[in-house]
């Protein structure tokens, strides 16, 4: 028995039916935007809505306590470049942006590789994931002490050299970012690795036994299969880390306390002293919006490569 | 191409004895199946010849060279996956010249034999695509072409056709028989087929519980198998097992039946004592379907279902207690619950030692 | 949901905080921690007269409390009372509309003798007054007595030859000359305003209004002097965080602040008069004439809470009392400049005479002078050379100062 279908499949027959399955799909994603619409709601009052204000702000000249409803223009961005702390807090930027990641990805990298089979795996993991759970006002607050002109570090120093040091980490501009980098490493690696942990785990065996059988050394496996297959992980990790990078603020506030070039140790730090301490809320506000629209762009940049990477190798 | 010889090899995972001491020659150029129900220890075998396993005890022989603990790149062998493991983020191209990239084999010798592999293989039009974008027949060409390049000594298979469909799977299975034979290669080729294992095989390796049941050819491991558990897992259906006991003459009783065999086919113990009658289906012939057997003994039972191939049918039926299956050539509809007369060929029935499990075929 | 319980709290405790002014209980701000007892005292003093109870938040370091005091004020959140700074600083403030103007608390608290015209300038803006006075503290130097002693100065230097001739002798005998603080984010600012006042007091003033450039000949021959001092180690360590603690552990021979650090020194066991005494800074040469700091610090009354509780006007009148005065003073020996009121200190009342008798020209501090946004930018290039007291931080320091401040006064 054949069924002819050519009379069924009339115009009007066919209109219908696109019309029900339409409503039927509106039906079901109604209720998703009910789910949504809190979070949406959410995201524009406390998100979108300041994020505005912030851009209206840096075109006004408030400051102090007056200004709000004065239009400076451009005159604020001209500012950022005229004077001496924004390229510097923009240079220090630039440092904490390349080592938070390229510090925590290689010791984290290193040690995901190195604990992935060992026994107490889980043991090992949670030492180093620790430090990620303390607030980092805290774990600035610990390592001010590691650094301090008597602390742990210049300490144990001493009693390798046996001669007095009393070296101040965090009172040199050349060793100040440096030290607390190393400070954010620690709080970030292990997340890293965890996160690294994920992806190792995620890469099927058998390109790696087959490459084994086709030849490869260790190291050849690792650059060659482990590596690309790995990058959208390691993608991930770096939009988190490039955002915390740009955006370092805590760390540098707690343990950079008695450094007098604070303000130029970051964006972030300079944006809070020009907005808080000087009251230069419009230039502040100029400053976050640069901040802001390199946060995005690189992150938008990132989320683009990361995107194409994940899609050649699944 | 070359030899393979294991000698006394085990292999131990923590408490567990996964393979209990096998010994195995493989010859130069031939096609060696291993084959075994899941956990029998073929594929440990195979990774062990791979250099994916250690071995824990036992020597490992390739060319008559120790190869126990050389890592795989030094051992001359290609392997070709059950999941292919293409490389997802190379090309086919890539795929293919990987291994020779990194041994630092010239540029040009590269593309030769890429060139040919791709040939042979039919890849040419997909040579710029990614697995991803390739059928699962197109990434299993990969797989045997990858293998295939690197021109090793021997060529190991993990089951490379399970993840097929059927008709696909014969395919392939066809062109690796051909392949094989146009390279004159030493094969070791992993499979839970059975039927993959009688096609391809020059030698099938039957193993079970980390042993080897049998080696032999297929025709000598489904005519003549070794044991019970080799007779009940070649063939399919399997071969029927009844309970019986020898009788007086050359005759097996079982189920109330007296089967006569041939005087010299099996060295049978005293009458009376217990022994297992082995039947395959296609010896239970249907009266009127095929060519009714010389020697035999016929019995009447009702067929209590019947599975419809097309060709043939296999009859379910009872004797003596026991579940049977019959084949029927050329097959007719049936009522349900027909009785049915059927006749057994005492010419080709098996006998087993209820004690050793071995056979006692002479 | 925990930011939105926030929202709703911050804002009903706006709503709250604004209808309720004229309730008993009322916040006074400071980042002064070291005076909260003396404040307290002060207010308590003040505020039983008006049946007022006034409770002291402090924030600190200070520039943790401009942030805080600038968001309350941006969000007109002020509190009823807060410690705030004169010149520039109480120019800007007023502008807001915040404060109260107090011009009748001070024609009756003049007319009763309490205060002097002199001192209702200190806190004036347009010559209306809008603070009650917290401290008058005359900047002068403190020097351990035992010290001096043992380096064998017999009597306190009159000179800059002399006082760096002592310096040598101090340093010989194992002190180190002057503590030299950079914490609490101000007080890299001493040592700079100092050596640019003591060589040239006119520039010192042209500098907090626009018309002497901070790279010019009085800042460099300042930078030069005191590179000269770091070089031949007259400062203690600038990563100590602890202002006073190099002076009273007998580390630091002397100590250039305000005298209302004299009650701090007393707290930590030195005894006025005796174990520390004062001199005035000479300048850095005899042609020059001597300056002396005057700081003053008001505390500012919300013009709000006035309004709303025109009783609180009897609580302010009380401010500026003896007994409030006093009570200060016997608490923290710090002194507010009520002319009934006794000295808190021999310190104090030595320091009065000394300035009575000299005669210096008195000076507006430097933080309060200058315009506030600039302020703290500025204060970092300073502390940033007492970290790096070389000749190439100096040109740096300038050329950092100067880009900061032509900026400012051409966005005028």
């Amino acid at each position: 028995m054949i069924a002819t279908a050519s009379a069924l499949l009339s115009p009007q027959v066919l209109k219908e039916a696109r019309q029900r399955e339409r409503r039927v799909a509106w039906q079901q994603t109604r209720i998703a935007w009910l789910f949504i619409a809190p979070a949406v709601l959410m995201v524009t009052l406390f998100l979108l809505t300041p994020v505005v204000f912030n851009v209206i702000l840096s075109f006004t000249k408030w400051q102090k306590f007056t200004g709000l409803d004065q239009f400076a223009g451009f005159n604020n961005y001209a500012r950022l470049f005229r004077l001496p702390y924004f390229s510097e807090a923009l240079a220090n930027t630039a440092v904490w942006v390349v080592g938070a990641v390229v510090f925590p990805l290689a010791v984290g990298l290193g040690l995901a590789l190195l604990l992935r089979n060992i026994p107490f795996q889980e043991t090992f993991k949670s030492l180093f994931f620790l430090p990620r759970v303390l607030a980092p006002t805290a774990v600035a607050a610990i390592w001010y002490y590691v650094y301090a002109p008597r602390g742990v570090l210049n300490s144990a120093v001493s009693g390798i050299t046996g001669t007095p040091f009393d070296f101040g980490w965090l009172y040199d501009p050349a060793t100040i970012t440096g030290s607390v980098i190393v400070t954010f490493v620690w709080q970030t690696v292990g997340i890293t690795m965890v996160l690294l942990l994920l992806g190792l785990a995620a890469i099927p065996k058998d390109p790696i036994e087959a490459a084994r059988v086709d030849g490869a050394s260790n190291f050849q496996i690792f650059r060659h299969i482990v590596w690309p297959l790995l990058l959208p992980t390691v993608l991930v990790v770096t939009i988190l880390n490039v955002a915390a990078g740009f955006t370092t603020f805590d760390l540098l506030w707690v343990m950079a306390t008695s450094f007098p070039g604070k303000r130029t140790l970051s964006l972030a730090v300079y944006m809070y002293y020009e907005s808080f301490s000087n009251g230069a809320w419009a230039y502040g506000s100029a400053v976050a919006v640069v901040l802001g629209a390199m946060v995005i762009t690189v992150s938008a940049l990132l989320a683009v490569v990361q995107a194409r990477v994940s899609k050649n190798i699944r | 191409m070359a030899t393979v010889t294991l000698r006394d090899i085990i292999k131990i995972y923590g408490e567990f004895v996964a393979i209990k001491g096998v010994d195995l020659d493989i010859e130069d150029g031939t096609f060696v199946v291993l084959v075994g129900p899941s956990g029998c220890g073929k594929s440990t075998i195979l990774r062990m010849i791979a250099g994916l396993e250690t071995i824990s005890h036992g020597e490992l022989k390739i060319d008559g060279k120790l190869v126990n603990d050389l890592p795989s790149r030094d051992r001359g062998i290609s392997m070709v996956f059950q999941s292919y493991a293409l490389y997802p983020h190379m090309s086919v191209s890539d795929n293919l010249g990987f291994g020779l990239r990194i041994s630092g084999v010239p540029k040009v010798e590269i593309a030769r034999r890429r060139g040919e592999a791709a040939k042979m293989l039919g890849l040419d039009p997909y040579m710029d695509r990614r697995p991803s974008q390739l059928s699962g027949g197109q990434r299993q060409r990969v797989a045997i072409g990858r293998a295939m390049v690197r021109e090793p000594k021997v060529f190991l298979f993990d089951e490379p056709l399970s993840n097929l469909d059927a008709k696909l799977r014969n395919q392939t299975r066809i062109e690796i028989k051909r392949l094989q034979r146009q390279l004159g290669a030493t094969v070791v080729f992993v499979t839970h087929d059975q039927v993959e294992a009688m096609t391809l095989a020059d030698k099938i390796v039957v193993l079970n519980d980390g042993r080897v049941a049998q080696i032999g050819t297929p025709l000598e491991v489904f005519e003549r198998p070794a044991n019970i558990f080799v007779a009940g897992f070649m063939g399919a259906p399997s071969m029927n097992m009844l309970k019986a006991e020898v009788g007086p003459g050359n005759t097996i009783r079982a189920a109330g039946l007296n089967v006569p065999v041939p005087a010299d086919r099996f060295k049978l113990p005293a009458a009376g004592t217990a022994v297992t009658l082995g039947i395959r289906p296609e010896d239970i012939v249907p009266e009127g379907h095929g060519t009714r057997p010389e020697l035999g003994a016929d019995f009447s039972a009702e067929v209590s279902f019947a599975e419809m191939l097309g060709n043939e049918s296999l009859l379910f039926a009872e004797l003596g207690g026991t579940e049977i299956v019959a084949r029927m050539q050329h097959p007719r509809a049936l009522e349900p619950n027909q009785q049915v007369r059927f006749r057994i060929d005492g010419a080709r029935v098996h006998v087993f030692d209820n004690e050793s499990q071995n056979s006692l075929l002479r | 949901m925990s930011l939105l319980r926030t929202f709703t709290a911050a804002g009903l405790a706006a709503v709250l905080s604004a209808g309720t002014a004229y309730a008993q209980d009322l916040i006074l701000n400071s980042d002064k921690t070291e005076w909260n007892p003396g404040i307290t005292a002060m207010m308590d003093a003040a505020g039983t007269a008006a049946g007022v109870k006034v409770t002291v938040q402090d924030i600190t370091p200070t520039d943790k409390y401009q942030a805080y005091m600038q968001t309350s004020i941006a969000g007109n959140n002020a509190p009823a009372f807060f410690t705030w700074w004169n010149g520039q600083q109480l120019s800007d403030l007023v502008a807001t509309g915040i404060p109260a103007d107090l011009s009748a608390n001070w024609d009756a608290a003049i007319a009763n003798g309490d205060y002097s015209e002199a001192q209702r300038e200190l806190v004036s803006v347009d010559g209306k007054p809008y603070g009650v006075l917290l401290n008058v503290a005359n900047w002068v130097v403190f020097y351990n007595t035992a010290a001096f002693e043992k380096a064998g100065i017999a009597a306190p230097p009159t000179t800059w030859e002399e006082l760096m001739a002592d310096a040598d002798k101090l340093k010989a005998a194992g002190y180190t000359p002057f503590n030299g603080p950079t914490s609490g984010g101000w007080m890299p600012f001493i040592w700079f305003s100092q050596l640019v006042l003591g060589g040239d007091p006119d520039a010192f003033v042209g500098l907090t209004d626009g018309t002497v450039p901070y790279d010019g000949p009085a800042v460099q021959n300042a930078f030069k002097v005191w590179g000269e001092m770091y070089a031949k180690g007259y400062f203690t360590d600038p990563r100590e965080q602890d202002d006073q603690k190099f002076f009273v552990d007998g580390t630091a021979a002397m100590y250039l602040i305000g005298d209302w650090h004299s009650g701090s020194f007393a707290e930590a066991g030195m005894e006025p008069g005796k174990d520390f005494k004062t001199f005035l800074m000479p300048s850095l040469s005899p042609d020059v004439q001597q300056s002396v700091i005057v700081e003053a610090s008001p505390i500012v009354v919300s013009k709000a809470a006035l309004d709303a509780n025109p009783e609180l006007a009897k609580a302010v009148q009380s401010m500026m009392g003896v007994d409030a005065s006093n009570a200060l003073g016997t608490k923290i020996q710090v002194y507010n400049g009520n002319l009934k009121a006794a000295a808190p200190n021999a310190t104090i009342q030595a320091n009065k005479d000394m300035v009575a008798a000299a005669k210096p020209r008195a000076l507006v501090r430097w933080w309060e002078a200058v315009p506030s946004q600039i302020q703290g930018d500025l204060v970092a290039a300073m502390g940033a050379f007492m970290f790096n007291p070389t000749p190439e931080q100096a040109a740096e320091s300038m050329k950092t100062m100067q880009t900061i401040n032509a900026d400012y006064w051409a966005s005028k």
